[in-house]
């Protein structure tokens, strides 16, 4: 079955039909909390900024354009809550101390212990709180998030080439940290 | 001759197999010409797997039912005519009753009277203007603080979808500070007037925020005497009666909020669970049962708690509730839930939105 699409579904949130935003949360959530837990590694901050794109996104329902893509109009939004968030705390997300990042990785599915799951999760994490904040964004994007390279250069208003070419500089970084830790 | 550069952004494509036939062609020729270069792809491919394999985190459940609260007081600001402005009103007034010659005669008259009342109490007041003067000169005036706290009292009408202290709740701004937990917060709310008191109040709405997600005992907002005292307020001592009301009382919802978590921490599983239980389907708040019911999620691995839980789908009237009980479903699979769900979306009251839920989860087992 042909599912609507998230652009009709926003245009429908445009029009009034409010309630139709449960869709786009059940559609993203997950994913965006995961975005921001990649970046920021904290839990209850994710939450709290997962949160807070879906408020934008209902107080400026009406800045989306019909035609524009959804997902670079949420991602640009997700962006745009983590840079202002960062810039009230005057913290730059690089500064997160391995302290921090322990003490925050708990994952609500602790009921159902999976340790290499859960290893797994914790060696990833690691190795992205390694990388330049930059590259950890726009690989999150596009291998975790799995946008297309036309909508990460959307949202940083790049080409589409540059696009691809970042995504891989940041994947041979993030190899390049993974390769420390088996030394 | 291929270069890096020509190559570089196809990379990836190349390692997941999505390349075009051409630039496929073109990668394999760069590596005739470079076979060492095979070595770095199989490590960004190596890399690229272990990316594919690692699982999304699940978020809390109170980032659904906050999502949903929010959402749902968003439809209620939109489906609420503004009440009208005095100004309003009164054109309406005017153009109804304009041209009703008695009624236009009783204005008249109502405004001469006012209008030589205000002049007659002017002129009194110059005079009293020139005796305070001399007053003031001989007894100065205590400092009177302008500063004061006030309470407000809950909405007795419970909404729908909102817990019973709504009022509580930190409003859905665009501020990205750190929101509470709608099963933390305790009933009576401070009104700004002084920013320190209103800090000290989010500290502990923060600290409380998420202790059952991290399984640290809770305190209750109960505002330290210490942080309330006047000088750390910058209230002078004059506004005691005012401080007074800033006493934040223990209620009886906050005493059985504080009776699970303690069960949490009790040892002794089945009794925590049986009670935890019996909360979640007697409690007469739905904010208690919503507490009860995030607690039980330390027992689901429990395949009897979990279907108890499931059992209590339709006997919850919140759809607070409602919602949290199909989030379980979904959770853990529960894929005996079907009936139960069939029989919640036959209920004819069901809010639109756990309708909606309800559907997504069934279309799903």
């Amino acid at each position: 079955m042909q599912s609507i699409s998230d652009e009709n579904i926003m245009l429908k949130v445009c029009e009034g039909q409010i309630d139709k935003l449960g869709l786009l949360f059940e559609r993203y959530h997950v994913k965006l909390y995961n975005f921001y837990l990649r970046s920021t590694m904290d839990k209850d901050l994710s939450r709290d900024l997962t949160q807070n794109v879906f408020e934008r996104i209902l107080k400026y329902r009406h800045t989306y354009k019909e035609g524009a893509t959804f997902k670079s109009w949420f991602y640009q939004i997700a962006r745009n809550v983590q840079v202002d968030y960062f810039k009230k705390q005057k913290i730059n997300t690089a500064n997160f101390d391995d302290v921090n990042h322990e003490r925050n990785l708990r994952f609500a599915n602790d009921a159902e212990p999976d340790l290499e799951k859960e290893e797994r999760l914790k060696m990833l994490h690691q190795a992205l709180n390694q990388l330049p904040p930059d590259k950890r964004e726009i690989l999150v994007m596009s291998q975790l998030e799995e946008l297309e390279y036309k909508e990460i250069a959307e949202i940083f208003k790049i080409t589409e080439n540059l696009a691809r070419v970042k995504v891989h500089r940041a994947l041979k970084s993030l190899k390049e940290i993974f390769q420390k830790f088996v030394r | 001759m291929i270069r890096y550069e020509d190559i570089e952004p196809y990379l990836l494509d190349y390692l997941q197999g999505k390349a075009e036939e051409a630039t496929e062609y073109r990668i394999k020729a760069y590596l005739q010409q470079n076979p060492d270069f095979q070595h770095e792809l199989d490590e960004l491919e190596e890399t690229l797997n272990f990316i594919a394999h690692s699982p999304l985190a699940e978020p809390e459940p109170a980032l659904k039912m906050n999502f949903y609260a929010m959402l749902n007081e968003y439809q209620t600001q939109l489906n609420t005519p503004k009440p009208a402005s005095k100004w309003e009103k009164m054109r309406a007034f005017l153009q109804s009753n304009l041209g009703k010659p008695a009624l236009a005669w009783a204005g008249v008259v109502i405004l001469l009277v006012f209008s030589g009342y205000w002049v007659i109490n002017s002129l009194d007041n110059q005079a009293l203007v020139g005796q305070n003067e001399m007053t003031l000169q001989k007894e100065p005036q205590p400092n009177i603080p302008k500063t004061e706290l006030q309470t407000t009292e809950p909405n007795a009408q419970e909404n729908d979808l909102v817990p019973e202290n709504k009022a509580n709740e930190q409003k859905y701004t665009d501020k990205t500070e750190p929101k509470t937990d709608l099963a933390v917060v305790s009933e009576p709310i401070l009104m700004e007037r002084s920013h320190s008191n209103l800090d000290i109040l989010r500290d502990e709405v923060i600290v409380n925020r998420s202790f059952i997600a991290s399984g640290a005992p809770a305190r209750l907002i109960s505002p330290e005497p210490a942080k309330l005292n006047p000088s750390t307020l910058d209230i002078p001592n004059s506004s005691g009666i005012l401080l007074a009301d800033f006493t934040i009382q223990k209620t009886e919802t906050d005493i059985r909020l504080q009776t699970i978590r303690e069960l949490i921490d009790k040892p002794n599983v089945p009794e925590a669970v049986s009670q935890l239980l019996n909360i979640l389907n007697t409690d007469p708040s739905p904010h208690v049962r919503m507490l009860a019911i995030e607690a039980l999620e330390y027992y689901a691995d429990n395949e009897e708690v979990r279907q108890q839980v499931l059992a209590g789908l339709n006997k919850q009237d919140s759809p607070y509730l409602q919602l949290a009980t199909i989030d379980w479903i979904v959770k853990y699979d529960l894929k005996t839930a079907t009936q139960s769900l069939k029989d919640l979306l036959n209920q004819s009251t069901l809010n639109p939105l756990v309708r909606e839920q309800a559907e997504i989860a069934l279309e799903n087992m």
